[in-house]
C-alpha cells in the first residue's frame, strides 16, 4: 500500500465574483522513502495541492467532497479536529517557504520545539529540550546549547530554515510536505538544506513531496516528477526520464527556456514559450497549454486532453492518444 | 579594450551607520562595499553576481546614487568629471541617461497610473515629447517590449509579473539611455516567462547598443547574458573575467562553491565538500583578513591575517585570493 | 458601480453591509434635505409665532367628533402665560396637507418658491416637533440648522487634511530634522485636550463679526487640531511608500518633489484618505455642537443643532419642555450613521475581507 494516495482531488476558492478552480482533480499516490516533486509554474495549484493534503485550506477555499486523501489507509478529509491535530505535526510534517510561518517570534526556539515534542510524543519537559537541542544539533546548527535559548528573530534566514526543519522532523514524520523551503535562500544554503533533506529522508525512512517552480533544483533530489499547469497533471514520471526526455511539450519548453549553466548569449539563443500562464479568466475550453505551444494542433484548442498512460508514465497531451494502448497506465 | 567605455566605477564604498533613527548613536557599521572598481564598454554587460548581502544592489543604487555612496568615482560616457560629485540639479539631468529595471514588477509600477502615463513620465518631465504625442510615443515603446497598444489606457494591475517588467523595460528605454543598470529583472517571474524577458533584453541591446549592469544571483543566468562577469563577496568583488573564461576556469575558491551548489540538470544530487556550510560573514563586524577565509577550504594563515587585493592573473582575469594563481 | 472601476470591489463588498448601506441612505437622506430645506421646512428658522411660546408638539389626528376628515391639528391655547401651559381647544381644527403654500423661501437656495411638502391649510402655525421659548417651529430649525451642521464638518474636515497631507507629506518624505521637529509638534497638539483647546482658540475671536466670518472662523477652529492627527498617519504612510520602487523610479525620471508626493504617494492612500474624512466628521459635528451649547459657537442669527441644544442648558426649562432636545437625536442619528458608514467602508476597502 502506498503511504499517500490523492484520488481526483479538487479545490476551489469562491472569490467575490468568480470561483477559481485551484486544483482541479489531481490523483498521484507517494510511496514510502520517497521523493515527489510537484513542479509548475504560480497559480498552477502547487501549493494549493500541499495545503490541501493537510487538510488545511480555509474559507472561501473548500475542497471537493469527491476527493479523497488516503494516508495510512484513513482518509485525511474524513478526519475530526483531534485527529487533524494528531496528524499534522506529527506523521506529516510541513516547512514553508517563509520560517516565519512555523515559528512564534516570541518564544525562545528550543521551547517551541520541546512543545512539539511534548504533544506529539507526550515527552517531559526537561527532557523535551535536551532533546531539541539534539536535534538542532542533528541539522548541523553550530553550538546548539547556546541556539535553543535563542528567539527566531537571532537566527539567520538559512540557520532558521535549519531550524524550521528540524522542528517538522522532531516527531519522526513519515512524511514530510516542503513548500518551497528553498526559495527564499541564497544557492549556498539552498544546496545545504537540500543535502539536509536528503540526509533525513534517507536516515529516517521519510518520504518528501517537494514542492517548487525550479526545475534545475529537483534534478538529483526527486524520484518521481509531478509536473502541474493551470490546476491539471501534465505529467507524471520518474525524475530520470523526465530530466532525460520530457513527454509534454510544456515540459521539454521549459528545459528548452532554461538558461542553463554553460549556455552564452553568443552561442544560444533561449526558448521562449510565447504567451503566459491563463488566469481563471481567460483558461482555454481545449489543453490549458495549447495558447502557448508549438506544437499545438485544431483537437488541442477544441477539446481537453486526458491524461494518456504511456510506458508507465501519464501525460495529459494529445500527442499521445494512440499510444495509449501500449500499457495498462495508472490513470482509470 | 577596443570597444569605447560607458561607465567607468572606481573605488565605489558604501557603509551604513546601524543607528535606529531620531537621536540614538551607535559606532556600529555596515560595510556594504569595499573599494569596488570596474568598467562597462559601449553595448556590453557586465554581470554581478553573489548572494544576498553581497552589496550587487547596493552597487547598482549607489552608482546612480539612488543612496548616496561614502566615496568613489564613477565616469559616465567618456566625462572627465566624477558623476557623484555633481550638484543635485545636474546630476538629475545627467542621470537621464541612466535608468534601472527593477526586481520586483509588482512594486516598481505606480499602481494609480496608466501605464502610457508610467511609459511617459519622464521624458513629459523634461521637454522631451509633446504632450498630444504622449499616447503615441507610449504605443511605441510598448510595440518595442512586445504589449499591445490598447496596454496604455489600463493600469498595472491588469498585468501580468511578466508583462509588468516589459512595461519596466518600456519606461527605461524611452529615455534612450546609454547605460541600464538590470537589478534581479527576471528573479521573481516565472520559468516561462524569464526567457522572454531575457531574449527581450538582449534585443533591446542589439537594437539600441545599450550597455548593462545585469545584476542577479543565480549564476548560469548570469553566465548566459554577460561579456564579462564580476563575482561579490561581502561588499567586494572577489573575482572578475569574461564569461566564459571564469565559466571555464573559476579561480577563487568562492567561484568554485557557487558554480558547485547552483542547482543543474545532471542527474547528480548537490554535493557539498566539507567546510562549505558556513554562511556569509556580519557585515558589522568583517574579519581581519579574506572575508571568505572562515568558509574557505584551502585558506591559511596569510588570508586570516590580511585582505587579499584583486590582481591580474591573467589577461581580462583578475582574481583576489593569495592561493588562486 | 463601472466595470473594473478601482470601486467595484468595495461596493460589491459593501452592499452586502446591511449596517452600512442603511447608515449610506440616512445620510443620503440628510444631505439630500439639506438642498431641499426650504421645501421640507414648514416656516422660516426665524418665524416667530405669537402666543406659542415653548408649545407642545401637536397630537396629529384623523377622526373629529366621529367623522374621518383626513389629518389635521386641534388649535392649542395658552392658559397660563408664566408656566407656558397649553390647552387642547377641541373646536377648532385646523386641516393638514401635503404641498401648501406658504412662506416663501428659495429653492435649492436660489428658485423662489411657496409650496411646502406639508402645512396647515389655514395657515394656523403647525409645530411637529414643538415650538422654543420664541414660539418658532423647532422642527424648520432643526431642518434649517443642517445646513451649518452637515457642511461645517465637511469643509472643516478638509481643511484640516489638507493641511494634513502638505505637513505629513513632507514630513515623511523629508525624513530627519524635519521630520522631527513636524512630529513633535503634532503630538504635542494631540496632546492637548481637544476641548479646551477649542475653547482656548474661540476666546482669540475677535468679537462683532458677520454670521458668515464666524462660520468660517469656526470651521478653522474645529480644523485646527485635526490636521495634527492627520499629518500624523500620512507621514507614516508617506515613509513606508516612500521607498517603493515606483517612487525610486520617479526619482531617477526627475520629478519634483511636490509632484513625486502628490503624484505617486498620496493617490495610494486615497482609500484611507476617505476613511479619514468620513471618520472625522462626526468628531468635528460633535465639536460644533460642544461650543454652540456653551454658546461660544453658532450664534443667532444662524441655527446650527449644537446652538438648539444651547435651549437645553436650563434643566427646569428641559424638564418642562421635554421636545427641546429633538436636535439631540438628530445629532446622535448623524455622528452615528457616520461612524457606522465609515467602518462598513473600512470592511469594504480592506482586501483582506473576503465579504
Amino acid at each position: 500500500m502506498s503511504l499517500l494516495e490523492v484520488r481526483n482531488l479538487s479545490t476551489r476558492f469562491k472569490l467575490i465574483d468568480h470561483t477559481v478552480r485551484a486544483v482541479d482533480g489531481i490523483s498521484f499516490s507517494v510511496e514510502h522513502n520517497e521523493t515527489l516533486a510537484i513542479v509548475g509554474e504560480s497559480g498552477c495549484g502547487k501549493s494549493v495541492t500541499a495545503m490541501s493534503l493537510m487538510n488545511l485550506i480555509q474559507a472561501p477555499g473548500e475542497i471537493d467532497s469527491s476527493s479523497e486523501i488516503i494516508f495510512e489507509g484513513k482518509n485525511v478529509l474524513e478526519m475530526n479536529d483531534s485527529e487533524l491535530k494528531e496528524l499534522r505535526g506529527g506523521k506529516i510534517a510541513m516547512i514553508f517557504q517563509e520560517p516565519s510561518a512555523s515559528f512564534n517570534p516570541l518564544f525562545r526556539i528550543g521551547s517551541q520545539i520541546a512543545e512539539a515534542l511534548k504533544i506529539h510524543q507526550g515527552a517531559a519537559k526537561d527532557e523535551a529540550l535536551v532533546q531539541a537541542e539534539k536535534l538542532l544539533d542533528s541539522v548541523k546548527i553550530s553550538e546548539p546549547d547556546r541556539r535553543v535559548k535563542n528567539y527566531p528573530f537571532q537566527l539567520s534566514g538559512g540557520m532558521l530554515q535549519r531550524a524550521m526543519t528540524a522542528l517538522a522532523i522532531s516527531c519522526s514524520p513519515k512524511l514530510l510536505l516542503a513548500d518551497e523551503p528553498t526559495t527564499a535562500l541564497d544557492v549556498t544554503i539552498q544546496a545545504q538544506i537540500i543535502k539536509l533533506l536528503q540526509d533525513e529522508a534517507s536516515e529516517k525512512n521519510m518520504s518528501i513531496i517537494f514542492v517548487t517552480h525550479d526545475l534545475e533544483l529537483i534534478d538529483g533530489f526527486a524520484d518521481r516528477i509531478m509536473l502541474l499547469y493551470a490546476g491539471r497533471v501534465f505529467e507524471q514520471s520518474t525524475a530520470p526520464e523526465f530530466f532525460d526526455n520530457p513527454l509534454h511539450p510544456y515540459g521539454e519548453d521549459l528545459m528548452n527556456a532554461i538558461p542553463r549553466m554553460g549556455l552564452f548569449k553568443d552561442e544560444h539563443k533561449l526558448y521562449t514559450i510565447k504567451g503566459q500562464v491563463p488566469d481563471e479568466k481567460s483558461k482555454p475550453i481545449g489543453c490549458a497549454y495549447a495558447p502557448r505551444c508549438r506544437k499545438c494542433f485544431d483537437k488541442c484548442v477544441n477539446e481537453e486532453p486526458p491524461l494518456f498512460s504511456v510506458n508507465s508514465r501519464n501525460v495529459r497531451c494529445w500527442l499521445f492518444e494512440n499510444k495509449n494502448l501500449s500499457t495498462d497506465g495508472e490513470d482509470k | 579594450m577596443m570597444t569605447e567605455t560607458v561607465l567607468e566605477v572606481k573605488n565605489l564604498t558604501k557603509s551604513y551607520s546601524l543607528k535606529a533613527g531620531g537621536f540614538s548613536f551607535s559606532k556600529e557599521r555596515v560595510h556594504a562595499l569595499s573599494d569596488v572598481s570596474f568598467s562597462i564598454g559601449k553595448g556590453k554587460t557586465l554581470g554581478l553576481v553573489g548572494e544576498s548581502g553581497c552589496g550587487k544592489t547596493t552597487t547598482g543604487r549607489s552608482l546612480l546614487r539612488i543612496i548616496e555612496p561614502d566615496r568613489g568615482k564613477v565616469f559616465f560616457n567618456g566625462s572627465d568629471t566624477n558623476f557623484l560629485s555633481l550638484p543635485e540639479k545636474e546630476m538629475i539631468t545627467e542621470r537621464l541617461k541612466m535608468q534601472y529595471i527593477f526586481q520586483d514588477p509588482w512594486q516598481s509600477l505606480n499602481p494609480k497610473q496608466m501605464v502610457g502615463r508610467i511609459i511617459t513620465e519622464a521624458p513629459l518631465q523634461h521637454g522631451l515629447i509633446k504632450r498630444e504625442n504622449a499616447l503615441e510615443v507610449s504605443k511605441k515603446y510598448l510595440d518595442i517590449v512586445g504589449l499591445p497598444s490598447e496596454a496604455a489606457r489600463k493600469y498595472p494591475h491588469e498585468f501580468s509579473g511578466g508583462q509588468r517588467q516589459r512595461i519596466n523595460i518600456a519606461r527605461a528605454i524611452v529615455m534612450k539611455p546609454d547605460f541600464i543598470v538590470c537589478d534581479e529583472p527576471v528573479s521573481s517571474l516565472d520559468v516561462s516567462i524569464q526567457s522572454q524577458i531575457l531574449n527581450l533584453l538582449l534585443d533591446i541591446q542589439q537594437e539600441f547598443g545599450t550597455s548593462y549592469l545585469f545584476i542577479a544571483h543565480n549564476l548560469s543566468v548570469v553566465f548566459y547574458l554577460s561579456d564579462e562577469v564580476a563575482v561579490m563577496y561581502a561588499g567586494k568583488i572577489v573575482e572578475k573575467a569574461p564569461s566564459r573564461k571564469l565559466y571555464e576556469d573559476p579561480r577563487h575558491p568562492y567561484t568554485k562553491l557557487l558554480m558547485a551548489v547552483a542547482p543543474k540538470i545532471d542527474g547528480k544530487p548537490v554535493s557539498l565538500q566539507p567546510g562549505q556550510d558556513g554562511e556569509v560573514p556580519s557585515l558589522t563586524k568583517l574579519p581581519k583578513g579574506c572575508s571568505f577565509a572562515e568558509r574557505c577550504p584551502i585558506a591559511s594563515e596569510e588570508c586570516r591575517r590580511s585582505i587579499p587585493p584583486l590582481k591580474t592573473v591573467e589577461f581580462e582575469h583578475k582574481v583576489a585570493c593569495f592561493k588562486a594563481l | 458601480m463601472k466595470k473594473g472601476s478601482p470601486f467595484e470591489i468595495p461596493w460589491l463588498k459593501f452592499r452586502r453591509n446591511p449596517l452600512g448601506m442603511i447608515s449610506l441612505v440616512i445620510l443620503i437622506i440628510l444631505y439630500v434635505s439639506l438642498l431641499l430645506e426650504g421645501f421640507l421646512a414648514p416656516y422660516n428658522p426665524s418665524t416667530k409665532f405669537e402666543e406659542k411660546s415653548f408649545q407642545p408638539p401637536h397630537n396629529i389626528h384623523m377622526i373629529h367628533n366621529g367623522k374621518f376628515i383626513g389629518p389635521f391639528v386641534y388649535e392649542y391655547r395658552m392658559t397660563n402665560t408664566f408656566l407656558k401651559e397649553y390647552k387642547v381647544d377641541r373646536r377648532q381644527v385646523h386641516k393638514l396637507r401635503f404641498f401648501v403654500e406658504g412662506e416663501p423661501y428659495k429653492l435649492f437656495f436660489f428658485i423662489p418658491a411657496k409650496r411646502h411638502f406639508f402645512g396647515t391649510v389655514d395657515g394656523a402655525p403647525f409645530f411637529l416637533m414643538g415650538a422654543d421659548r420664541l414660539g418658532r417651529d423647532l422642527l424648520s430649525r432643526i431642518i434649517y440648522g443642517a445646513r451649518i451642521s452637515l457642511t461645517l464638518g465637511f469643509v472643516s474636515v478638509f481643511v484640516s487634511l489638507f493641511g494634513g497631507l502638505v505637513i505629513g507629506g513632507l514630513s515623511g518624505y523629508l525624513g530627519g530634522a524635519a521630520d522631527w521637529i513636524i512630529m513633535r509638534m503634532a503630538e504635542i497638539v494631540i496632546l492637548l485636550p481637544t476641548f479646551y483647546f477649542f475653547l482656548f482658540l474661540r476666546s482669540i475671536m475677535p468679537s462683532g463679526i458677520t454670521p458668515a466670518q464666524k462660520f468660517l472662523f469656526i470651521t478653522l477652529i474645529l480644523a485646527i487640531p485635526g490636521w495634527a492627527g492627520s499629518a500624523r498617519s500620512i507621514r507614516n504612510w508617506v515613509l513606508s511608500l516612500k521607498n517603493r520602487d515606483f517612487v525610486v523610479a520617479a526619482q531617477l525620471a526627475g520629478i519634483p518633489k511636490m509632484k513625486i508626493i502628490f503624484r505617486h504617494i498620496i493617490p495610494q492612500i486615497r482609500n484611507i484618505i476617505i476613511l479619514d474624512i468620513t471618520l472625522s466628521i462626526p468628531g468635528v459635528i460633535l465639536g460644533e455642537t460642544g461650543l454652540s451649547f456653551l454658546g461660544l459657537g453658532i450664534t443667532e442669527p444662524s441655527v446650527s443643532w449644537g446652538m438648539l441644544m444651547n435651549a437645553a442648558l436650563d434643566v427646569n426649562i428641559l424638564s418642562h419642555y421635554p421636545w427641546i432636545l429633538y436636535p439631540a437625536i438628530t445629532i446622535i442619528i448623524t455622528v452615528f450613521s457616520f461612524f457606522t458608514f465609515g467602518y462598513a467602508l473600512k470592511d469594504a476597502f480592506d482586501p483582506r475581507s473576503q465579504g
